[in-house]
């Protein structure tokens, strides 16, 4: 059996979740830049004042200083921006990697053995694909399940009607039962 | 007297966002990396411009200038939007690449469950893109494996007690624990 490729399907985030990611992203890119200017428009937009020898020497002294001073602007900018990006990438990928770890965690508890419950969505939850398939899973195979304990107690009522019809239904059943099961692979 | 009041109870839950440091750090590390080079170059070169631009005014010895700002200030904003548009476009391109990642994965999870409600159950995830992914792919290769055993013990048990022929004191035991464990499927 095939399993449909990647390709085939519709993008599990949607077009308003990458865009809106985008823009928070340039947005917090033109923030950073704002800042920066701010610090180099207040460091270097003190007037000029005195004579010539007075200028010479501010502007000497600038050209010393400007090495702490850019170090230490491009610094802040660093900082604010790794924080903004760091944040964005925390709220903004929430969307997708809370529904992967609930996944996950409702994972665990089938292979356990718990009774699995199906995986919520939250608003703007993304991935959502994954999940209906999941959910679509252990619904169709909880389903199945019910009709195969509804054909084996069908078989048992039958008992009612003596010994053998009994096991004839019971051997029925099984057969199904098998039969059934048999497209697992 | 004013009668206690019936307060509704409120829950404090709280809503913890970091819940996958390989997909969601691993994103914000390579940002940072980025923004922390694009930082350094643009360090270096405003320092180089900028430096330049006040020793050549300094060394023309006449100045029409009211503040440092206007001198350095064409090379400044050059950088500055330099900068920007050069962290902004390759954020952007890292997001675009990081999606394609999460598409090729999913995508290829999604299939792979899509499937097995068919029943197969026995194909590979192998779902390619980020580790992440490879490793998701893994626990669902597991819960699909486990169900897959389960299912195959309850066929040949069933099966060999349809063909047992055995007596009926016999039979029935194995019956209801065949019962039990068709319960277990997807519990």
């Amino acid at each position: 059996m095939s399993v449909p490729s990647a390709g085939n399907m519709a993008p599990p985030t949607s077009r308003g979740f990458r865009i809106r990611f985008v823009l928070r992203l340039f947005l917090a890119f033109a923030a950073g830049a704002v800042v920066l200017f701010a610090i180099f428009h207040f460091v270097l937009s003190r007037p000029f004042t005195g004579d010539y020898a007075g200028v010479f020497h501010a502007l000497r002294n600038l050209s010393v200083f400007l090495r702490p001073v850019i170090a230490t602007s491009v610094l802040v900018y660093v900082l604010l921006m790794c924080g903004a990006t760091g944040a964005l990438c925390v709220y903004g990928l929430h969307k997708v990697a809370g529904p992967l770890y609930r996944l996950e965690r409702v994972m665990e508890e089938f292979r356990a053995g718990s009774p699995t419950r199906t995986v919520s969505f939250r608003e703007g939850d993304q991935i959502q694909a994954l999940v209906q398939a999941f959910n679509a899973w252990v619904g169709n195979l909880r389903q199945e399940r019910v009709r195969w304990i509804a054909s084996m107690e069908k078989a048992e009522r039958e008992c009612l009607q003596g010994e053998e019809a009994c096991r004839a239904r019971m051997e029925e059943a099984l057969r199904q039962l098998v039969a059934d099961l048999s497209r697992f692979r | 007297m004013k009668a206690g009041s019936a307060r509704p109870e409120r829950k404090f839950r709280r809503k913890i966002r970091y819940v996958n440091p390989r997909l969601q750090g691993g994103a914000a590390l390579v940002f940072s990396g980025m923004i922390v080079a694009g930082g350094v170059l643009f360090g270096s070169l405003v320092y180089r411009d900028v430096g330049k631009a006040l020793w050549a005014a300094a060394m023309r010895g006449h100045y029409m200038f009211e503040t440092p700002y206007e001198i350095v200030r064409n090379a400044l904003l050059w950088h500055l939007a330099g900068l920007s548009a050069t962290v902004a476009c390759l954020s952007a391109g890292v997001f675009f690449f990081l999606l394609r990642a999460i598409h090729r994965g999913i995508g290829r999870v999604t299939g792979v469950l899509r499937g097995s409600e068919e029943g197969e159950l026995s194909t590979p995830t192998d779902a390619g893109g980020l580790t992440e992914f490879s490793r998701f792919g893994e626990v669902v290769d597991a819960a699909r494996g486990d169900t897959l055993q389960r299912i195959v013990a309850i066929r040949e048990e069933a099966a060999s007690l349809a063909a047992s022929g055995l007596p009926p004191e016999a039979f029935r035991p194995r019956w209801d624990e065949l019962k039990r464990k068709v319960r277990e499927i997807a519990p």
